[in-house]
């Protein structure tokens, strides 16, 4: 195996160029060798003088500072020199030498200097033999969906890839060729991904009879939750309860969420038909300022009376559960389940009947769910306490008797359905479908035509698929392999029809389809068009796209803008916002560390991560839409939330709420298809500066920590990284690693301070640790905290730190530090949108392009929408 | 249309060959009533280490006293070791214990020659064929908190878990219906015809291709020359039925109504050779409530920082472990397999509360292995040795002929 080169200790960051010449040269070369003059060889003056006044105080032979010495280094770069003149340029560069306590050597030198020195590193790479190109790169998981979705114009109600194994990524993204392997396993995925695509696509049958359920009271008698009141209302008025209630919250008693309820006219079997369905439901909100509140608090019940009673629709199935296990096909048929999507929400106006009417896909054995997402919760326990105290109020003496015997009868847990607590009341609901407007649908027209399929039309319908499918014009002869497998077929007693769709699933397994084939060298026209679409839309391109690549256009960078500029105002170009920002900030990896459901509830009983992540989403697509500047990822003094997120940050958010941006509007909503007003997020403004910007958001605070509680280590490390763009080396081997004490009274900055007095440790923690410090007022989901409990003691939280030389003493002062590096995040965030657009880790010869970019948007600020587009122009994207 | 003769493909050849070689391979598929006497390993693994002074013995050697959380091992002294010292060198906490099984990281498996696969894949490839399942691997419940991403391929891709005791059950002992066989062989019949067309296509474009991207597509090509291969193997085992066992279909449930369940299902797959290489993983969704402790996440207790009531509890989750795995072991020696079966226990991490990834908690059991109950390796850093060799013994005494695994330096000396 390699050895990870040791890093120089005066000198702790690694850019990806430096990290790659330092795995390329610094190992064999060794920099105290250098005996060669300096001087010698036209070095320009500008930046001897520079390293004469400014580096070689400390960096002499003498002093050695660092283990560096520059008094001996050649201008003249070459393989021994060049990885340590790569350390000086980012040093001058990212202004981290001189140190802040020396003489600071004049803005406009520093960058001639730095030009400089630039422009000789990229001479002399150029002419390196060396393979920089895109490595072939396979679709990754989500480009794989989406490619599917739009080459076939298909509806999928489950994940066709929840098996596929995960991606591994570089640099956050799932775009490296290197990276993206290919496995018997995924190969077999693929093969049974084909089946099931090819089946859902092609439909030579006749089209299905459309069905109709109308569904009485109650719609649900699975859950038994609402059981009680059924049968009480049966007992006094001697006929069938014409409504079902729901009065608890979805997740009420916490995970494994429960209190979902399926209809269980269609839940055994789910719908026969994959299809469109349309659902319509008339329900009402009953008794919604019913509790008390002020003595409803003794129960933190999470009911807000303020909020509109709101219905959600939600899928399911049970399909691969054991019909005869009763057990478990009640606990899946009430409780969350992986593959659910949420379609719709309603907010229902008070005392009055409403038709609510939603169209959603159902797969094969798919049904639809109701939930009560914004109900009290824990509502056996909690509400069973609160009648309890009410009853001899609220109820006459017959029903007081009738509450006594049967608390005493069932423990009392029913009881609530008596008296008046805030719930949906369902009526009638009805589904009918599939609805098929057009038959065949349009994803066998896609593949046939319009007209009747017979074998001698094969060649054909092959030809014209692989050309959709591979992204580029196909010749007959390029699926001559494909085509002999239907004849093969056809011969084997297969019918013709059959026999054609084994071809579809060969051209979905071919390479051609599943990796992205591009020339050697200048990229072709449509090799273009698919770095497009696969950069903002995560997908392939679609028909304008490609018949830009036919008129040869897609060279030209003003055409290249035009089309993203057109991409980006497609819905599809949410996958760029999405794929971008797991990647870039590592988003995805909001969750993966369950914060402790024992402290920090409120993550679960508001449902917080997914508001975390839109309200990052929404800040991202807010300058992405405005073309705003990206200082505003640093500090802002405005952000998105809905009411949950607001309550969490201690916000008012009809007093904070702005208008907000028309151009943000539309992105605002968050229900599906119904249609609720109160779930919307809303621009806010911020009352104080300690929220605005990344460093803010609960999103990147909990994703920066492990559920249970904070690093400043990790968190400094994800800034360094994510932010500034200068990752630090990984550790040494052999150090000892903190051992976490929580017993006494050291604070975790405390013990880390121990750990920064080994000078092995110093360098990289003195970097590392500050903005670390400065986000412990951040608890590990993102809380404002003043304080760490320790055992017995509250200890006041100690935020101050030293950021490029300069004290700060909490994250407002550090943000303000920050806001003065914008030159180096502005780099950061283009290198990210390069490495994912381009599928591989950047060179040192990409540089003038990077400069390019950046020169041109400082005066700006460096607006997002500029950047994107800057880098869809640059001629980076052109070469493999 | 006319119609085509039916052309002799390369798939015809691979099928009338790969029976042909397979069958050597099929001896146990005339399997008397006796368990095979090939051998057989197991590997069970947790995302978060142990605490050391519960697991590792303080005296060294066969006499030596046995800490708190190993004392359902008593009766089994002879029968296993545990190994203070051993680890893989690296670093990383979580990010470090996927290496558990491999030695190598993700990040490094593009420098070894076969990538970063781990000991029951690697086995599994050796014993392909022989059994229904040349490795089953499993996990006691969700990844819902830390996951041990124990079982890697060579091509460095993570193989997930059965998390459920009935999937497990069904897949093992529960025949496919006579109309599910023969959907199954069409299905391979189909997928088989497939990769003959898009090997084709894959070799056409190669041709096009710059050399690193060749290189690129033989990952491709490998994977379809690989599925072919266990597409006729899996072939062969689909009209033979599964062993007949006594024992009910389980039921799914938490970690803890899951983990004893498992333990037996994997013994009963060794004893009827429904397959000889398994891992079962004790994932972070670990219900801490099933051992009577307050419900927090396993992850949680782990993150101890040396409070007592968390580290106590700590304590009381790896006892559980541990006393289901002797139970396991017991159970194994009594079936007369112990001997021809090695069972591993460990974890990627040390010290789950420092996150280091140093002496990692490994005992081995089983095997035919001259055991010494606690071998102390070498702590020093010059002389420490690579937990890969004790994998690379465990490979040859398996019966794979290899001279390497992973990192390792040569066998690990005393147990043989």
């Amino acid at each position: 195996m390699t050895t990870e080169p040791q890093a120089l200790p005066a000198c702790p960051r690694g850019s990806v160029w430096s990290r790659i010449l330092q795995r390329v040269e610094l190992s064999c070369c060794v920099l105290s060798a250098l005996v060669i003059l300096m001087g010698n060889v036209c070095p320009a003056d500008e930046l001897r003088a520079l390293v004469t006044d400014s580096c070689i105080g400390c960096h002499d032979n003498a002093s050695r500072e660092g283990d560096l010495s520059l008094e001996n280094l050649d201008l003249k770069i070459d393989q021994q020199n060049a990885a340590t003149w790569l350390r000086v340029l980012e040093q001058i560069e990212q202004g981290d030498m001189p140190p802040p306590d020396a003489d600071q050597p004049a803005p406009q030198r520093r960058e001639t200097a730095a030009r400089t020195l630039e422009d000789r590193l990229v001479a002399f790479h150029s002419n390196q033999p060396s393979d920089r190109s895109t490595v072939l790169r396979r679709l990754n998981r989500t480009e794989y969906r989406n490619t599917i979705r739009d080459l076939l114009h298909l509806q999928f109600g489950s994940d066709l890839t929840s098996e596929f194994p995960g991606d591994q990524r570089i640099d956050g993204f799932a775009s490296n060729g290197e990276a993206l392997v290919t496995s018997s396993f995924l190969l077999r995925q693929y093969l049974e991904a084909a089946e099931e695509i090819v089946d859902q696509a092609v439909h030579f049958e006749p089209k299905p009879e459309q069905r109709q359920w109308t569904m009485q009271p109650p719609f649900d008698r699975t859950t038994g939750a609402e059981q009680g009141q059924a049968v009480a209302y049966y007992q006094k008025l001697k006929q069938p309860q014409p409504y079902q209630d729901i009065c608890q919250r979805i997740g009420a008693g916490g995970a494994p969420y429960g209190q979902y309820h399926p209809l269980d006219d269609v839940s055994d079997q789910g719908v026969p038909v994959a299809g469109w369905y349309r659902i319509r439901i008339q329900a009402e909100a009953k008794f919604r300022h019913a509790l008390k509140q002020e003595l409803f608090k003794r129960w933190p019940s999470l009911w807000d009376e303020a909020e509109p009673i709101r219905l959600a629709l939600f899928t399911a199935t049970l399909q691969g559960i054991d019909p005869e296990n009763k057990e478990a096909r009640d606990f899946a048929a009430k409780h969350e389940q992986a593959g659910q999507r949420h379609i719709a929400t309603w907010d229902l106006p008070d005392d009055e009947q409403v038709w609510l009417e939603a169209r959603l896909w159902l797969e094969k054995g798919q049904f639809p769910r109701l939930g009560f997402p914004n109900g009290p919760t824990n509502s056996n326990y909690r509400m069973n306490t609160y009648f309890s105290d009410l009853a001899v109020s609220t109820l006459n003496e017959e029903e007081l008797t009738e509450f006594e015997e049967r608390k005493n009868k069932y423990g009392g847990w029913i009881s609530f359905h008596f008296g008046e607590s805030p719930r949906i009341r369902l009526y009638q609901i009805t589904l009918e479908g599939p609805i098929n407007e057009l038959w065949p649908p349009q994803s066998h027209r896609v593949l046939f035509g319009d007209e009747t399929y017979d074998s001698g039309q094969a060649e054909h319908v092959l030809r014209q698929f692989a050309s959709r499918a591979w992204r580029r014009p196909v010749e007959s002869s390029e699926v001559s392999p494909i085509t002999k497998l239907v004849r093969t077929s056809e011969s084997g007693g297969m019918g013709d029809q059959a026999a054609i769709q084994e071809g579809l699933k060969a051209i979905l397994c071919s390479p051609e389809f599943l990796y992205r084939e591009e020339q050697s060298g200048l990229l072709g026209n449509y090799d273009i068009a698919s770095r497009l679409s696969y950069f903002l839309w995560a997908s392939m391109p679609d028909e304008r796209l490609l018949q830009r690549a036919a008129a040869g256009e897609l060279n030209k960078p003003e055409v290249r803008r035009e089309e993203a500029e057109r991409m980006l105002a497609d819905p599809r170009s949410d996958a760029f916002v999405d794929e971008f920002l797991d990647g870039w900030l590592q988003l995805r990896k909001l969750g993966s560390m369950a914060p402790d459901p024992h402290r920090f509830r409120v993550y679960y009983d508001d449902h917080l991560e997914p508001a975390m992540r839109t309200e990052t989403r929404l800040n991202f697509r807010y300058l992405l839409e405005t073309n705003g500047s990206i200082t505003r990822f640093l500090d802002s003094d405005d952000t998105f939330v809905n009411q949950e997120l607001a309550d969490f940050y201690g916000i008012d958010r009809v007093k904070a709420a702005v208008d907000p941006d028309p151009r943000i509007e539309r992105f605002l909503r968050q229900d599906g298809v119904g249609h609720s007003p109160s779930t919307r997020f809303s621009q806010v403004k911020l009352a104080d500066r300690r929220r605005g910007g990344l460093l803010g958001q609960a999103s990147i605070l909990t994703l920066t920590a492990n559920g249970v509680d904070t690093s400043p280590v990790i968190r400094g490390v994800w800034l360094l990284e994510n932010i500034l763009g200068t990752p630090p080396p990984p550790p040494p081997p052999d150090i000892p690693a903190i051992e976490p004490d929580i017993r006494g009274t050291t604070t975790i900055r405390e013990q880390l301070q121990k750990h920064r007095e080994s000078t092995a440790c110093s360098s990289c923690h003195a970097r590392i640790d500050p903005p670390g410090f400065a986000l412990e007022s951040f608890d590990p989901i993102g809380s404002w905290r003043g304080h760490y409990r320790l055992k017995d003691q509250h200890v006041p939280i100690d935020s101050t730190g030293e950021f490029d030389g300069n004290p700060f003493k909490d994250i407002v002062e550090f943000k303000t530090l920050l806001l003065k590096r914008q030159d180096l995040f502005a780099r950061c965030v283009v290198e990210k949108l390069l490495v994912h657009a381009l599928g591989r880790e950047l060179d040192i010869t990409d540089r003038p392009a990077i400069r390019t970019i950046l020169e041109s948007t400082r005066s700006a600020q460096y607006p997002l929408r500029d950047l994107v587009l800057h880098v869809v122009e640059s001629p980076l994207l052109l070469t493999k | 249309m006319k119609p085509h003769p039916a052309a002799v493909t390369r798939r015809h050849f691979l099928r009338g060959t790969g029976t042909c070689i397979a069958l050597p391979f099929l001896e146990t598929l005339a399997r008397a009533d006796e368990p095979s006497p090939n051998h057989r390993f197991v590997c069970v693994a947790n995302p978060f280490g142990m605490i050391a002074d519960a697991f590792f013995p303080e005296e060294s050697g066969f006499d030596a006293t046995l800490p708190e959380n190993l004392t359902a091992f008593e009766s089994l002294r002879g029968k296993f070791t545990v190994f203070s010292n051993l680890d893989h060198g690296i670093s990383g906490g979580h990010a470090g214990t996927h290496a558990f099984l491999s030695g190598v990281r993700t990040q490094e498996a593009a420098t070894m020659p076969d990538g970063n696969v781990t000991l029951d894949q690697f086995l599994g490839e050796a014993n392909a064929g022989r059994t229904r399942f040349p490795v089953l691997n499993t996990s006691a419940g969700s990844n819902n908190g830390g996951s041990c991403e124990l079982s890697w391929t060579r091509s460095g891709v993570l193989v997930p878990a059965v998390q459920k005791v009935s999937r497990v059950f069904r897949m093992l002992f529960v025949d496919e219906t006579t109309e599910q066989a023969a959907g199954r062989s069409g299905r391979y019949d189909r997928h088989a015809s497939i990769l003959d067309a898009v090997s084709e296509q894959a070799h056409a474009m190669n041709r096009r291709l710059s050399q690193r991207d060749q290189a690129k597509l033989d990952q491709y090509l490998t994977s379809v020359r690989e599925v072919e291969r266990s597409i006729e193997q899996e072939r062969a085992w689909v009209h033979r039925p599964r062993p007949e066992v006594q024992f009910a279909e389980p039921k799914d449930g938490t970690v803890t109504e899951q983990l004893p369940i498992l333990f037996d299902l994997i013994a009963l797959a060794l004893e009827t050779d429904a397959t000889h290489v398994a891992t079962i993983e004790v994932p972070g969704g670990f219900d801490a409530r099933g051992v009577g402790l307050e419900p927090k996440g396993y992850h949680a207790y782990s993150h101890h920082g040396k409070d007592p009531t968390l580290m106590d509890g700590m304590r009381q989750i790896e006892k559980y472990q541990l006393d289901h795995l002797a139970r396991f072991v017991a159970k194994l020696d009594d079936l007369g397999l112990l001997p021809m079966t090695q069972v591993l226990f460990g974890s990627g991490m040390g010290d789950g509360s420092a996150h280091t990834n140093r002496n990692l908690p490994t005992l081995l059991a089983g095997g035919g292995f001259k055991h010494q109950t606690h071998m102390v390796l070498p702590a020093l850093k010059e002389q420490r040795i690579p937990l890969c060799n004790l994998y690379l013994t465990m490979a040859q005494r398996f019966g794979v002929e290899t001279d390497r695994f992973g990192h390792s330096t040569g066998t690990l000396g005393g147990l043989t």
